[in-house]
């Protein structure tokens, strides 16, 4: 009969296995969360001589839950640099992997070609719904701003446009949308345009405003053009509008907008989809076709803002030339799509 | 011990790990390459060499359910040329796609671990499931099934994406497609190693269920691969050149990650599965090519493994390396070898075991019979 052995092989190989991960896990230098400064803001600017000026914003805590907004700054010949040294600055290894918002000068948008951005994406250093921002003040005093309600500016920014995703208004712009509006045709892309106002020790954030860039020119869009631009660029479930006809006034809610373009030929045609709901206290008294009609010539007037101030300064804001690609129209292959397309603009809308 | 029974598995287990080998590492690099060569017609691309690779296992699973490689009753020469062969494309598709997997766990789950450390603890394990048999990694992959379809549900129920559907058009068939097929070869082809496992149907098997099994791991594997790269090509558009590991790029487009922060433990923990369970077959294919040459023994497995780890640690080291390599003249020995030995051995079999000739159907593990011959042994499986 044969002996049982001592110990079964499969444990002992198990236990090898085991022996061998834990050694390996001794011996490499891994740094655990309490090492790690976690980044929820960052800025990104040009410095001189072509450097890069890079801040961060961290939350630090105390044992009596006191929260205090830190930022740092640093300058260098690239953003791996910089981060090498901020891990120094900071006495943490520095993460951006929780980043919720990147405040990025003109500068940057106008003369770094993407280089910082794909950086951060290709590497993977942010995560891809971080968000982007810029704004005609120093992206280092967006960042250190303080605000009102004791809450550091990026984070807070970096909350806000989570909620505005899909508000009438300003469009949230994530570094992965960034990088696909930039590959298409015409590389324009948008973003949101922060104003800073400080009244006494406090500031205040603006969030109406986007700015529009292919990398050469760039353009601030006021509220009528963002607005605009927000009907065509993406779903909306939230916002409001205000009707005129005769003597009366009234407003309206978006429940829901989409929009489609089209390409035939040298025309374009634009059209938005939009269900609105009265507030109105009393509605058998609103004349639907008139409000309609109110409505339409509004919202088309704030698309067509969009287009022609994007269109004065050669920015395809809606990516018309991508849709002649996509719909084999000629014009894609012309450098000069803009000038040969014309736009009609169709509101198609519903009131309840 | 007997080994005899270790490479019967069930059809089922044959769809699931047919359903690994093609999914596992398509997921990962490839579409950033499909894309950077093909641009909006990647996805094209996939369903092309994918409807070509299920075809392919087809074919294999009508030579093996004569038998695995090694049981059939090839002339002595051609199952020797065979057996280097398939164990040299095995060796090189195990290195070069395992790097992309411990790229991935060095760089993206841990911060910057040294790969000899991931690939030790990747190919010890590999190595294990490969000794133990084609049985045991067909197990192994239909207990750790659910933990897949739980990820692919999470992702489904959760999912938050803006599909920009313009990013697909213009559809046209250019020649993009055929250089993107062409240059990614490796990638695809991954049924060889499958031809080292016979299949017999179960004691309990009903038809019908087999052809639902079928049916659901085709569309499967479709709408995994396929409609990952459709995903992809939406969301990055052309930017997708620049965009790696499209598997946990994609994954982490749900609700849970814009509110709170990324959730992509599910896509992890199900990835690495499926990369444990594709690299031990490759492993298994590798062992019993060289059981052809040197008969059963217990080093084989061990000897495939430090082959493998030596070529990833020290000849390949890095992505940039490997996508050299893999886009060399390498890729077509190694694709053509999968596609002719499939296309040699199902000619051969057909030949061989025609319908009169066709011998009885190889005993499953649970046939009496075959339990009065070689009962197995304690603490076997």
């Amino acid at each position: 009969m044969k002996k049982k052995p001592f110990v079964n092989k499969k444990w002992i190989v198990i236990l090898v296995i085991i022996a061998l991960l834990v050694t390996f896990d001794l011996l490499d230098d891994q740094k655990s969360i309490s090492t790690r400064a976690i980044v929820l803001a960052m800025s990104l600017d040009k410095g001189q001589n072509e450097r890069y000026d890079l801040g961060i914003q961290l939350l630090k805590t105390d044992k009596n839950n006191n929260q205090e907004y830190l930022t740092f700054y640093q300058e260098g010949d690239s953003v791996s640099d910089i981060l090498e040294t901020m891990n120094y600055n900071v006495g943490a290894t520095v993460s951006l992997a929780h980043t919720m918002v990147i405040v990025v000068s003109q500068d940057i948008l106008l003369e770094d070609k993407d280089e910082a951005l794909r950086y951060l994406l290709e590497n993977q250093v942010v995560t891809y719904n971080t968000m982007l921002v810029t704004s005609g003040d120093k992206p280092e005093e967006l960042l250190s701003a303080k605000l009102s309600n004791g809450i550091g500016s990026g984070y807070y920014l970096g909350q806000v446009l989570r909620t505005v995703a899909a508000d009438f208004g300003v469009v949230p712009v994530s570094i992965k949308d960034y990088f696909m509006l930039r590959y298409r045709i015409g590389g324009c892309i948008y973003m949101p345009y922060v104003t800073l106002e400080k009244q006494g020790e406090n500031s205040y954030l603006g969030l109406t405003k986007m700015y529009a860039t292919n990398g050469q020119k760039g353009l601030i869009l006021d509220e009528d053009a963002t607005k605009g631009l927000s009907l065509v660029a993406t779903s909306l479930s939230n916002g409001s509008l205000t009707y005129r006809y005769a003597d009366i006034t009234g407003e309206a809610d978006i429940v829901q907008s989409f929009s489609n373009i089209s390409v035939k030929n040298d025309n374009a045609k634009i059209t938005v989809n939009v269900s609105l709901r009265d507030t109105s206290n009393v509605p058998d008294s609103i004349d639907e076709t008139k409000c309609l009609e109110d409505i339409d010539a509004t919202l088309t007037g704030y698309i067509n803002k969009c287009y022609e101030d994007c269109k004065a300064q050669n920015l395809d804001i809606f990516y018309l030339g991508q849709y002649c690609y996509a719909f084999k129209n000629p014009l894609a292959n012309e450098a000069e799509y803009l000038d040969k397309l014309t736009v009609d603009i169709v509101i198609d809308g519903n009131l309840k | 011990m007997n080994n005899k029974l270790n490479d019967r598995i069930y059809p089922e287990q044959f769809l699931l790990l047919a359903f690994i080998s093609i999914m596992t590492f398509k997921v990962v690099m490839l579409a950033q390459y499909l894309v950077s060569e093909a641009g909006n017609e990647a996805y094209i691309a996939m369903t092309v060499m994918i409807s070509i690779e299920i075809m392919m296992c087809a074919l294999v699973y009508g030579i093996i359910s004569y038998g695995s490689l090694p049981r059939l009753d090839l002339p002595k020469g051609i199952r020797y040329v065979l057996a280097l062969l398939l164990f040299v494309t095995s060796m090189a598709k195990c290195a070069l796609l395992a790097s992309e997997g411990v790229s991935y766990v060095s760089t993206t789950i841990y911060d910057n671990v040294r790969w000899s450390y991931v690939c030790l603890a990747l190919m010890l394990v590999c190595c294990y499931l490969a000794y133990k048999g084609g049985k045991v990694i067909a197990r192994t992959a239909q207990i750790l099934f659910w933990l897949m379809a739980l990820s692919f549900a999470f992702h489904v129920v959760f999912a938050k994406t803006d599909l920009q559907f313009v990013n697909l058009l213009p559809l046209e068939f250019s020649a993009d497609i055929a250089v993107a097929c062409d240059k990614y070869l490796v990638w695809f082809g991954d049924y060889s190693c499958l031809l080292f496992l016979s299949v017999s149907k179960s004691p309990n098997a009903k038809g019908k269920r087999l052809a639902v099994w079928t049916a659901l791991a085709i569309i499967g594997t479709f709408v995994c691969a396929v409609g990952l790269m459709v995903i992809f090509v939406c969301v990055f558009g052309d930017s997708g050149a620049i965009v790696g590991n499209a598997f946990l790029n994609v994954s982490s487009l749900n609700k849970i990650a814009f509110m709170i922060g990324s959730m992509d433990l599910p896509t992890v923990c199900s990835w690495v599965v499926m990369c444990t369970i594709r690299l031990s077959l490759l492993l298994y294919a590798g062992k019993e090519c060289l059981k052809i040459f040197f008969g059963e023994k217990w080093w084989l497995s061990a000897v495939c493994a430090l082959t493998a780890y030596l070529l990833i640690v020290y000849g390949i080291g890095n992505l940039k390396t490997g996508y050299s390599i893999a886009t060399s003249a390498l890729r077509y020995f190694v694709y053509f070898t999968d596609f002719i030995a499939v296309i040699a051995l199902y000619i051969f079999v057909h030949v061989k075991y025609k319908k009169a000739n066709k011998p009885k159907a190889l005993p499953s593990p649970q046939n009496p019979a075959l339990k009065q011959i070689s009962p197995p042994s304690q603490g076997e499986e």
